[in-house]
């Protein structure tokens, strides 16, 4: 059964050294519990990106046995109180994001990639974040770019192009019905 | 300290000496030359000594006169190649930079855009760096404005951060926790962004 509604890896990613050197599984489960903890609090995260997406799958999943079991349900409350270290988080769980997301057919969280610190150490940073948060948002807005002064004189062009090419054939046969027809409208 | 250390050399020479002596005695026998100063190792074991005498026997048919084998195995373990003569600096350059690191700084970079809200350059994929600047700036705003709940006792409802410019929207808010942001909303932070401009 996959539950997850974004493309997931096969195999988990290791996290080497997320807790200096020598860390193994236990250290990645301490580092991924921290970060989904961070991630309900403040609803927006910046991270390595293989950080973010391997919270992505943690977070997403609790929220989504939270909605299907509700509160009353033992597993699932030991399960919120693995993965939530502050107590208080697992009210705002049941409260907040469970209504907030009843009725969802996407994935509940975001990823954007940060840009690259050139001259740096070449890490590949991100942003996570839970949709329906209350922060501005961080992709600019959309706009209609129909009306921009290059785009409308590139249309305008493109009409008397097309208009020519319809009258240049009549114009070498010598009628000029269509000509007339067009200065007539 | 210095007796022990004259000691311990007067033993290694000692040693060295036996070695090249051996050595010689080697050589000799399979060069098949007459062995001349070879102590006689007589020990009154003839089975021992005959047995000795076959084995230098075979040695000597198998390596007919060849000396460089015995002084292979002793010294051949420890001397190794070494480069014989110095890389030139282009040479050096050329090497240093094959790197990957150097490859993908110096590509050029061919999915550059301008965001379109204030027009810095970033990579197409990624969010634009300075909008967001502002966007870390004006978070830690709000959260600063909510206090020490934010942190440590989270309200148990939807947040709603009110500016002053939004005054009129208090009552849809109702049921909801409201903060107050005593300053007016910014221009980039717009109240509907859902909805598409025009231009």
């Amino acid at each position: 059964m996959n539950m997850f509604r974004f493309p997931v890896r096969n195999t988990p990613r290791k996290l080497k050294k997320s807790f200096g050197v020598g860390s193994g599984p236990a250290e990645r489960i301490k580092k991924l519990q921290m970060l989904v903890t961070a991630l309900i609090r403040n609803e927006r995260l910046e991270a390595k990106e293989s950080y973010c997406l391997e919270t992505r799958g943690y977070a997403e999943q609790l929220i989504q046995i939270a909605i299907r079991n509700g509160d009353r349900h033992a597993e699932t409350m030991e399960k919120a109180d693995y993965w939530l270290l502050e107590k208080d988080l697992v009210h705002k769980l049941f409260k907040v994001l469970v209504p907030r997301y009843q009725n969802y057919t996407t994935a509940f969280t975001d990823y954007h990639f940060l840009p690259k610190k050139v001259p740096g150490s070449g890490v590949q940073m991100g942003i996570l974040e839970l949709k329906g948060n209350p922060w501005p948002p961080v992709v600019p807005r959309q706009r209609n770019q129909k009306y921009l002064l290059t785009n409308v004189l590139i249309s305008t062009a493109k009409e008397e192009y097309r208009m020519e090419k319809k009258i240049s054939p009549d114009l070498k046969n010598g009628t000029h019905d269509k000509l007339n027809q067009l200065d007539n409208t | 300290m210095a007796v022990t250390l004259i000691g311990r050399l007067g033993n290694l020479l000692h040693k060295l000496e036996t070695l090249v002596h051996r050595i010689r005695v080697q050589d000799s026998l399979n060069r098949g030359l007459p062995t001349l100063g070879v102590p006689n190792f007589d020990l009154g074991l003839d089975g021992v000594n005959s047995d000795l005498e076959s084995r230098l026997k075979q040695q000597k048919n198998s390596e007919s006169g060849s000396s460089r084998s015995v002084i292979d195995s002793i010294f051949g373990s420890i001397l190794w190649g070494v480069p014989k003569s110095r890389r030139t600096l282009e040479k050096r350059l050329t090497r240093k930079f094959q790197g990957k690191e150097f490859k993908e700084v110096t590509a050029i970079k061919k999915n550059i855009v301008a965001c379109l809200e204030c027009g810095t350059y970033h990579e197409m994929h990624t969010i634009c760096p300075k909008c967001y600047g502002k966007v870390r700036e004006e978070t830690a705003a709000m959260k600063a404005a909510m206090g020490e709940d934010f942190q440590y006792n989270h309200p148990r409802s939807e947040v709603v951060y009110l500016y002053e410019d939004d005054q009129e929207d208090r009552a849809k808010y109702k049921g909801k926790y409201i903060v107050e942001m005593k300053k007016p909303r910014p221009l980039w932070f717009a109240k509907n962004l859902l909805t598409k401009g025009h231009g």
